[in-house]
């Protein structure tokens, strides 16, 4: 039984996901001091503008690599695909900065976030969370 | 037979595992980079470019990330280009940049080692063909000296150190770099040694008026040694530039580029020498993948000399074929007047192509 709930888990780990109704949210490991950010700072957290949050922590952003995900980023970057890629081209060839690192399956995804307390990662909510990452609340204001 | 095993393996824990241990490990270690394919081939003229038509591995990047903890990273760029062969004495092999930096807040950071020079749009992303729309950085702005310029308005690289960071001004989000450097020299190695006592200092800050612009403006100064024909030093050369620059890409696709550069040269004479260049780029990129653009650019090289001016028209088109793999195209015309030092009046229309590829 052990091993068919172990068999489980894995395959929805590397499940791919595609369903483009699913809800888009971002998680930060529960040991983060702060777990509320504003629109306003995700969007420069994920464009490497805001690399330290007031609690004087690091924090690294990270996404699921799926196209509603995405689609979820450059919304929430305020840029289409190619203005996305292009603003990181240049940030990263410059030496200005990497890009968040992005995850094909959820199960690296949380294996970062567990080697790195610092992750703030965009995925979808239905993909059964663990219980060590909790769900950052967005304010509108700055 | 086990206790040869255990001791190698108390061996390997006393010298190699401490050593490992000082290292970054490999998760935190990111290595990006990019390469570039061209061609050229003049269609009309043949002062300045290919007869032949040539193909040119223009270069190979890697780009490095050490990240030794949460505030301290090395990043380093090296470039292999044109097909590198140091035995044959072919093509270049460089650190086009080399730093150490260290992240006090969000506002504050200090860089230690070589770097480009912050100044512009273009001269930190020169050689990343991926990060560019057109084939080539604009040259009147960048490259002046292959325009008719004596001295260009800046150097490509500076070593030195950097404060550098990124923060809110009026509700919008602005940046700024400070280097203070060896500046630039003929004779000896700038980025080991400086030749005078004098440092350069450039500076440059952005800020996003809005979702869809941004505008920016940079400062260089420096005072690099003049040298007689045998390499005798025989004077100074002062260079000061100042540029402004605007770009703008709307909700739709439609944007362009503008940057202005301003410059002074007192030269070991002691002789003014005011200069000016600009180019302005408008693009569209159509359902993100198809990206047509024509630029226009222009230089003075010395406003007291009225027939020495250098244009270039170029139009061209931008395809993104894959992830991050870029397909260009364009027809370059440069026109120069009859007392421009580089072409003289003998103008040229040269076909470029160019596969570009981001990692």
């Amino acid at each position: 039984m052990k091993n068919i709930i172990l068999l489980a888990s894995i395959l929805i780990a590397y499940m791919p996901i595609s369903n483009a109704n699913e809800e888009v949210v971002i998680i930060v490991h529960s040991d983060m001091a702060k777990n509320e950010y504003s629109k306003y700072i995700l969007k420069k957290l994920f464009l490497g503008r805001y690399t330290v949050n007031e609690a004087g922590q690091v924090v690294s952003p990270c996404y699921l690599n799926i196209p509603n995900v995405k689609n979820s980023l450059y919304s929430l970057t305020n840029k289409t695909s190619a203005k996305y890629r292009s603003y990181w081209n240049k940030k990263l060839f410059s030496g200005s900065g990497s890009p968040p690192k992005s995850f094909k399956n959820l199960k690296n995804l949380y294996k970062y976030m567990s080697d790195n307390e610092s992750g703030v990662c965009l995925i979808t909510k239905s993909s059964g969370i663990p219980k060590e990452f909790s769900i950052v609340s967005i304010k509108n204001n700055k | 037979m086990w206790i040869k095993t255990l001791k190698i393996i108390v061996c390997l824990q006393l010298f190699i595992l401490p050593s490992v241990s000082m290292a970054a490990p490999l998760a935190n270690i990111q290595i990006n980079g990019y390469y570039s394919f061209e061609y050229e081939k003049c269609i009309d003229g043949d002062a300045g470019c290919d007869k032949n038509g040539s193909f040119d591995l223009d270069l190979f990047d890697l780009v490095m990330n050490f990240n030794l903890s949460d505030k301290l990273r090395i990043a380093t760029d090296i470039t292999w280009e044109h097909g590198t062969a140091t035995e044959d004495g072919r093509g270049n092999a460089a650190v086009e940049y080399a730093f150490a930096e260290y992240s006090f807040s969000n506002a504050v950071k200090f860089r230690a080692g070589k770097m480009f020079t912050h100044f512009g749009i273009y001269n930190e992303i020169h050689t990343a063909k991926p990060a560019t729309l057109t084939v080539k950085e604009p040259i009147a702005t960048n490259k002046n000296d292959k325009l008719g310029s004596d001295v260009r308005f800046y150097p490509r690289w500076n070593t030195g150190i950097a404060f550098l960071g990124d923060f809110d001004l009026a509700g919008s989000e602005a940046d700024y770099i400070v280097q203070i450097s060896n500046g630039e020299d003929e004779q000896n190695n700038p980025f080991e040694e400086d030749s005078n006592s004098f440092k350069a200092l450039g500076a440059r800050i952005r800020y996003q008026v809005s979702e869809n612009l941004d505008i920016g403006f940079s400062y260089y100064h420096d005072e690099e040694n003049h040298y007689d024909g045998v390499g005798t030093k025989d004077g100074t050369t002062n260079i000061t530039s100042f540029s402004g620059q605007m770009e703008y890409e709307s909700d739709d696709g439609l944007g362009f580029e503008l940057e202005y550069v301003n410059g002074k040269i007192n030269d070991y004479l002691s002789t003014d020498i005011k200069r000016y260049a600009f180019s302005l780029m408008i693009f569209y990129r159509m359902k993100e993948t198809i990206t047509p653009y024509y630029r226009y650019e222009f230089l003075d090289p010395n406003t007291s000399i009225s027939n020495d001016n250098g244009e270039l028209h170029i139009l061209g088109i931008n395809l993104l074929v894959d992830e991050n793999m870029y397909l260009k195209f364009e027809v370059d015309r440069t026109q120069t007047d009859s007392a421009n030092a580089k072409y003289s009046g003998s103008d040229f229309t040269e076909f470029k192509a160019s596969i570009s590829i981001g990692f």
